[in-house]
């Protein structure tokens, strides 16, 4: 149903210059999220996963060029708008949880002042009824004591409440899209796991659809509905979380299954990935995983494989599908 | 795994004062052994302490009291300064452990006169009489209290002295003791620069061997007359040992009235460190023993010098602990790149040129550049992609079993603990809380804590239900005022009425695996082996 997509991506190809050069970092990634659906974005370091998410957003710097197709939320066509017009979609329809809590929060504002300052802006609301909403979105998200929170500073919240008050300050604002960019990673197992059910309750409470940029699978198998694997800047593979999983048709999805130790099997061997992941500057023809894969054959050196539909839902960008391991 | 002990931590504590009396508690009482040769996983949240543990073992933090002995070198071999420091010291602490003794007598007449009055006291009623009494009372207990006090501070001292000569800090001739061992200090010392002379002469003339006789007859004489020094010191230096070692448990002094019990000689016997106290070694005996002991970093990219290449990294262990050349340095750092599967080509390369997990190549290739035994691992993979840090993982699974490395593995990954160590130590606020063998640790984890933590990770596959609820909730206290009692104990979901009040001891629940947990201890110890844990 078309009228149920919150987000949708088509094509999006991003690219730096940079000392008169052009570095492509995206290769025309296209996606869609579907409201009360949490779509994971699965990838390492450098595989274009946050430029993604900044591009959506319109907050990459200036030397960044974003060419899609189209990026439609919620209806409305985000390339053709000004950014005037981007500055009032962006926090109001969708919101962005970054990594790091403590960066994002102003160390010299209360929370309260923060918190309020969103709701002032895009909804207009008056002191003591924006108040009241940043009240009521803390204790949403669990926070204890919420009255004494909004009079102190960041500094004086731990990590997994300051990733709380984020979460609430982006929540606060009802937004279409949710657009979370790991942001459990500099949380501690127990923090992250609390945060992680937090986040799952409120997919169902909301009329949002989720966007969760990690590079964990484990977090991925906890939250996700659908999942995406990104290889430098090409989406290999798409499909439920239960087909990504269980059935992994990519054998860079099946390399980072088999590469990542899991602490309830047994009896496992460690069996990495050879090589590293290329950097942007690399111009790799043919398919983008080829140095690294062992399937790799002469095709896989000169084409590039387009998507390939394996069931429902689940396709895979690889010349050689039909070989499972 | 030999079962060689290489390092044993013994109560080790490190505070940080932060002013006005308050300090961060990250370390608190931690004993343990390290064995020869095994990977040891330190587990726990960030702020447990774990990074504070590992550099407090190298003495890049010193320790705020407690010990951390390493075995590695034999003390005689090593010859530290601080060791003849201690034998001059002896009858001070011998003095020491006396006086107070004898003040802990007095103060103990006291008290017990002062309980006399007390109870004069006792049979009459009157509101004064009562206030008299409770005073005395008062006074009384302090008095035992201070007398208590002051056995302990004997009791240290006599433990400080054991640490040099074990249970011979009670000897009565002392003197002849303290002769012993700076005699045989002397000698080793004799014996040291022999080997120095020995190894100068081979080095002028490195044709000298053995059947070589036609050249340089006067080196092969110099060279002799060095072993045959070098041999007779030690020999004596044995003797004035053994001699002292034979006067154990003869014309003991009474100290204490504990003196008189075999089983506290044997105590102090046991104290005695055959291995060298790290903390008290100074800066360039420290910096001798450090090529034993490496560390590898969390981030690659900020342990390198943006501006030194890769080969003058590897190459500066070499320059600081050794006297080889620049081309055998090179040829060293090459051979190292290529143990640690980079080429030879990167020794020319900036670090900025290469990929993180390259870089964290480079920094296994520095630390293990002079042979190490012990190495600390600190979060060294935490910054490398999955499908990078397997591959870093296996090159250490290696580089262990080519060089014999022992491991102190710092992580917060427990999917990597449990398939790549041995044995495993789970910590909270400083402290251990379990202390076990991987398998079991992870099969049927004791400690509620472990429980939680290991229910908290987030697993590769998809759940076959949902559960709403954190395994643990709330966040780890601060460490500047830790909770009393048991640390964990205001998250702890299986709290009894003990864990408020009272730390929990160690015990070994099952062979091996140690917790440190009320439900665990003596008494209740019956019940909870029937009770299976939690199946994970």
């Amino acid at each position: 149903m078309p009228g149920d997509l919150v987000l949708e991506v088509r094509d999006l190809k991003t690219s730096f210059q940079l000392h008169k050069q052009d570095y492509r970092v995206l290769h025309g990634v296209s996606f869609e999220v579907a409201r009360h659906e949490t779509l994971c974005v699965v990838g390492e370091s450098g595989c274009g996963k946050s430029v993604m998410t900044l591009s959506i957003m319109g907050l990459l710097p200036e030397n960044a060029t974003v060419q899609a197709q189209s990026i439609r939320l919620d209806g409305q066509e985000l390339t053709a708008l000004s950014p005037r017009q981007m500055n009032k979609v962006r926090g109001r329809k969708m919101g962005m949880i970054f990594q790091e809590p403590m960066t994002c929060l102003n160390p010299l504002l209360t929370i309260g002042r923060q918190m309020t300052e969103g709701l002032k802006l895009h909804l207009g609301l008056g002191k003591e009824e924006a108040r009241r909403v940043a009240l009521e979105t803390l204790k949403q998200v669990g926070v204890s004591n919420p009255e004494e929170r909004l009079r102190q500073y960041p500094f004086q919240l731990s990590g997994g409440l300051r990733q709380r008050v984020m979460i609430a300050m982006v929540l606060s604002l009802n937004p279409r899209l949710l657009i979370a960019d790991e942001p459990t990673t500099a949380l501690d197992v127990t923090i992250q796991k609390q945060v992680l059910l937090l986040l799952r309750q409120l997919k169902h409470q909301l009329d949002a659809g989720v966007l969760f940029i990690t590079h964990d699978l484990g977090v991925v198998a906890e939250i996700a509905d659908r999942v995406i694997v990104l290889y430098a800047g090409v989406k290999v593979e798409e499909g439920g979380v239960r087909q990504i999983f269980e059935q992994p048709a990519h054998p860079y999805t099946i390399g980072l299954l088999a590469a990542v130790p899991n602490i309830k099997s047994e009896g496992y061997t460690l069996s990495p990935i050879p090589g590293t992941p290329p950097n942007i500057a690399q111009a790799i023809e043919g398919c983008r995983f080829h140095p690294r894969c062992g399937r790799a054959t002469d095709i896989c050196r000169e084409q590039a494989p387009a998507l390939r539909a394996l069931a429902p839902g689940h396709s895979a960008a690889c010349h050689h599908l039909e070989v499972r391991p | 795994m030999s079962l060689a002990p290489l390092m044993t931590l013994n109560k080790l504590k490190k505070r940080f004062p932060l002013g006005g009396g308050r300090s961060i508690k990250a370390v608190e009482d931690i004993s343990l052994t390290v064995f020869q040769g095994e990977k040891l996983g330190v587990v726990g949240e960030s702020g447990c302490g774990k990074s504070t543990l590992g550099r407090v073992i190298l003495q890049l933090y010193r320790q705020t009291s407690g010990a951390c002995v390493y075995y590695g070198k034999s003390l005689q071999e090593a010859r530290p300064r601080y060791f003849a420091r201690e034998v001059r010291k002896l009858p001070r602490y011998q003095r020491r452990a006396d006086k107070a003794y004898q003040r802990s007598l007095q103060v103990e007449d006291q008290a017990r006169a002062a309980r006399a009055h007390m109870e004069e006291f006792s049979a009459q009623a009157s509101h004064r009489e009562t206030r008299a009494y409770n005073r005395w009372s008062r006074r009384a207990d302090r008095q035992a209290f201070r007398a208590l006090e002051l056995r302990k501070q004997a009791s240290r001292q006599l433990r400080e002295g054991s640490r040099t000569v074990g249970s011979l800090i009670l000897s009565k001739d002392l003197d002849q003791v303290q002769q012993l061992y700076t005699q045989a200090l002397h000698q080793l010392t004799q014996a040291h620069q022999a080997r120095r002379q020995l190894l100068r002469l081979g080095r002028l003339a490195p044709a000298y061997l053995p059947d070589s006789e036609k050249d340089m007859p006067e080196h092969r004489a110099a060279a002799e007359l060095a072993q045959r020094r070098m041999n007779q010191a030690m020999d004596s230096a044995r003797a004035a040992l053994a001699q002292a070692e034979g006067m154990k448990h003869q014309n003991l002094l009474m100290l204490t009235e504990r003196c008189g019990d075999p089983a506290y000689w044997q105590k102090l016997d046991n104290n005695q460190e055959s291995g060298i106290n790290l903390g008290k070694l100074s800066g360039r005996e420290l910096r001798d023993v450090r090529r034993d002991l490496q560390m590898i970093f969390q981030d690659p990219a900020a342990s390198l010098d943006p501006r030194q290449t890769v080969g003058r990294a590897i190459e500066e262990p070499f320059r600081i602990h050794t006297k080889l050349d620049k081309a055998a340095r090179k040829a060293r750092a090459v051979e190292l790149l290529e143990i640690v599967g980079m080429k030879e080509e990167h020794h020319g390369y900036y670090p900025h040129q290469l990929s993180g997990g390259q870089k964290q190549r480079v920094g296994i290739a520095r630390a293990i550049a002079l042979h190490p035994r012990f190495v600390v691992l600190d979060e060294s993979l935490s910054a490398l992609d999955v499908s990078v840090q397997a591959q870093v993982l296996l090159l250490l699974n290696d580089l262990q079993a080519q060089f014999g490395l022992t491991y102190f593995f710092i992580t917060h990954n427990l999917g990597v603990v449990k398939h790549f160590c041995d044995r495993v130590m789970v910590m909270y606020l400083g402290h251990i809380c379990e202390l076990a063998p991987a398998k079991p640790l992870f099969d049927r984890p004791l400690h509620p804590y472990t429980r939680s933590l290991l229910a908290s990770v987030p697993v590769p596959q998809v759940p076959e239900f949902e559960t709403d609820e954190a395994p643990l909730m709330g966040e780890v206290p601060s460490a500047v005022s830790p909770p009393g009692g048991c640390v964990f104990h205001p998250r702890c979901p299986d709290m009894i009425p003990i864990c408020q009040a009272q730390r929990p001891p160690m015990v070994e629940a099952a062979p091996g695996h140690s917790v440190c947990c009320h439900l665990y201890t003596k008494d209740s110890l019956e019940e909870v082996a029937h009770e299976p844990g939690p199946a994970l």
